[in-house]
């Protein structure tokens, strides 16, 4: 073991620059990971910078609270047969089937959370409109007579005074979920041509801790946030080819 | 009294602060250069992360393609915008044809495998770390933290000697040196040395950060205070792994408060009770067997296995040492039974690749222990 004295200039030189960037490293990660302070004002243009996007992290596991609500989202389909017959079909509720895939598994596969995250990413998106803007995304825009679905909801929500940049910000979470409602309602009804969509979120509250021995009890009612119709997304044949191979086999 | 009372007092004082400095000082230098801390604890780590990718993409091969092939199209528009380098963009490119994906996949188990086993691990690491990336943010409706937490440590990981023990490099190594072969990088070892220990510390202090900071949110909370946070959790479809398991734990207030409790308390706590081995072992064990509560009953497995993994870097080597005593004559007669050879006459202690100086493990109170060397004394000048 070298002893203290036979440490040259350049092995101290290295030990200071290494526990330095340690330390800096250590100090951006609880600036991240700790709530703001007046230390995280005049640090963080620096110490974000160093973190995002490699070690961005978030650690409110189950808090400050859990969630007690369950998180669902929900498609239906407008179809036509051969005939030319439009029907609407009933409403399938996604995180159900992605959740009985991994049903007393202890090793299970990473896709059943994907319902879940979009409720979430959708609503976050959803919650910073403002009520007018709201009730654009509420209302039906699908192509019709010359019009287009995509022109009428780009017009409508422009015409509430947002902003492009906003309404780019909103349409990217409108259309993942439109997107994921597609390819799933072409497996769901997969005998008829579908012509229209309609997605939903909802949250659905648990029985109170108190009342869980409440013989009969029932869970509060569902809360829907239900969405105009849409256009079917654009999908590759890549694409459907892709999520069907999977999601097919679990509706068929 | 006389003034030479008074300054002979705090020049003594002040030669005591001198001396508590440098030997301070001293004791850090020494802990950064002269030994690589953890040395089987980030064997386990390694193993452990190999085993973590590899068994969830082999587990998660039929929905491949949904997940982060083709299928998962609808996620394409978050990709664009989040802030990783374009280049990642080279792999798991959701435009690419099947085949391509798939064997995209099949190196990233390929390389997870070569992880477990400890092949050239300094390079098999970052190309491993590129590829997870890749993967991983093809599809942000799949992440949780641990797929971030799994990201930064492997990320500390390249500076840290994961394969010193247990491992195929250890073995090469092991045979060089019996062959009186020196390794071409016998002078930079320092170097190598004080990289790993700065890792090390990396990790330990991200893990903390984990647990403290998750726990510190909890104790806002008033389902955490009044110990029914675990019942609601329970509730939920998404945690809703094992629905009859849960429903009859959920009804036990009592068994409810316990674990919401013990829950915050052993990840506040954490970081301190490492300090001595008596509270280490209760920690250690407490919080393993919390991982593995939430990872089977709330379908968390590979969250709850890359903290189990992290924190097996708390085990002190000497720790690893027995057990590897103990289990390595059991081992080489499996093999030797497998391999249909018989059984040698003596077991055979393999010993470890690099002489053993440092055992302390990290965060650990300095001060020596039965069949410890004793820690490095402080120089004097």
């Amino acid at each position: 073991m070298s002893s203290a004295s036979s440490r040259t200039v350049v092995q101290r030189a290295a030990l200071v620059v290494v526990t330095a960037l340690v330390a800096f490293h250590m100090f951006s990660t609880f600036l991240w990971s700790a709530p703001t302070s007046e230390i995280n004002e005049k640090a963080s243009p620096v110490t974000s910078r160093h973190m995002y996007p490699f070690f961005a992290q978030n650690w409110q596991i189950f808090a400050p609270d859990p969630q007690s609500v369950d998180l669902r989202v929900w498609v239906r389909a407008t179809t036509k047969d051969e005939a030319g017959v439009e029907t609407v079909t009933e409403w399938a509720n996604l995180g159900d089937i992605f959740n009985e895939q991994v049903r007393h598994q202890v090793l299970p596969t990473r896709t059943w959370r994907i319902p879940v995250s979009m409720n979430r990413f959708y609503t976050t998106s959803y919650s910073s409109l403002e009520g007018q803007q709201q009730a654009v995304v509420h209302a039906d825009h699908v192509t019709a007579e010359g019009t287009s679905g995509r022109q009428d909801l780009t017009k409508a929500l422009l015409g509430t005074g947002m902003s492009v940049s906003a309404m780019d910000d909103y349409l990217l979470s409108e259309d993942s979920l439109y997107e994921f409602g597609t390819l799933a309602a072409m497996d769901l009804w997969p005998d008829a041509e579908t012509v229209a969509i309609q997605m939903s979120t909802s949250t659905q509250g648990v029985v109170p801790f108190e009342q869980r021995l409440v013989p009969g009890i029932q869970r509060p009612e569902e809360q829907f946030t239900r969405l105009g119709w849409r256009d079917p997304s654009p999908v590759s044949p890549e694409a459907r080819a892709g999520f069907s191979g999977v999601f097919g086999g679990w509706v068929s | 009294m006389s003034s030479d009372t008074g300054t002979t007092g705090i020049s003594g004082l002040w030669a005591d602060a001198v001396r508590w400095v440098r030997s301070t000082w001293a004791a850090g230098e020494s802990w950064m250069l002269d030994s690589r801390k953890a040395s089987y604890g980030v064997a386990v780590l390694r193993i452990g992360f190999g085993l973590i990718i590899a068994v969830q993409l082999v587990v998660g091969w039929g929905d491949r393609s949904l997940a982060w092939g083709a299928g998962r199209s609808f996620a394409q528009g978050r990709v664009e915008v989040d802030e990783f380098p374009s280049w990642f963009d080279t792999f798991f490119n959701g435009s690419a044809p099947p085949w391509a994906f798939d064997l995209q996949y099949l190196a990233l188990i390929v390389l997870a495998v070569l992880l477990v086993l400890g092949w050239r691990s300094r390079l098999v690491i970052p190309v491993l770390l590129v590829l997870y990336i890749s993967l991983f943010r093809t599809n942000a409706y799949i992440g949780d933290g641990g797929i971030q937490l799994l990201r930064m440590v492997l990320t500390y990981m390249i500076f840290v000697d994961t394969s010193g023990r247990w491992s195929l490099d250890a073995r090469r190594r092991r045979a060089a040196a019996a062959a009186g072969k020196p390794s071409r990088w016998a002078s930079w070892g320092w170097v190598a040395t004080l990289l790993h220990n700065g890792g090390v510390l990396l990790i330990a202090f991200q893990i903390f950060v984990v647990y403290v900071a998750s726990a510190m949110y909890k104790i806002q909370g008033g389902m955490w205070q009044h110990g029914t946070a675990i019942y609601y959790v329970f509730q939920l479809d998404e945690f809703s792994t094992w629905p009859a398991v849960t429903e009859v734990m959920g009804r036990s207030g009592v068994l409810v408060a316990i674990l919401s409790y013990s829950a915050v308390f052993v990840q506040l706590f954490f970081p301190f009770l490492l300090l001595r081995r008596s509270t280490r072992i209760l920690a250690l064990v407490a919080i393993t067997g919390m991982h593995l509560g939430i990872g089977v009953l709330m379908g968390l497995m590979y969250f709850s296995m890359t903290m189990i993994a992290i924190d097996a870097i708390f085990i002190r080597d000497v720790t690893y040492e027995g057990a590897e005593r103990r289990l390595a004559p059991v081992l080489r007669r499996w093999w030797d039974r497998v391999r249909r050879r018989p059984a040698p006459v003596l077991p055979h202690d393999p010993g470890p690749a690099v002489p053993d100086e440092e055992r302390q493990p990290v965060g650990a109170a300095p001060g020596p222990r039965p069949g410890e060397p004793e820690p490095p004394e402080p120089a004097h000048s």
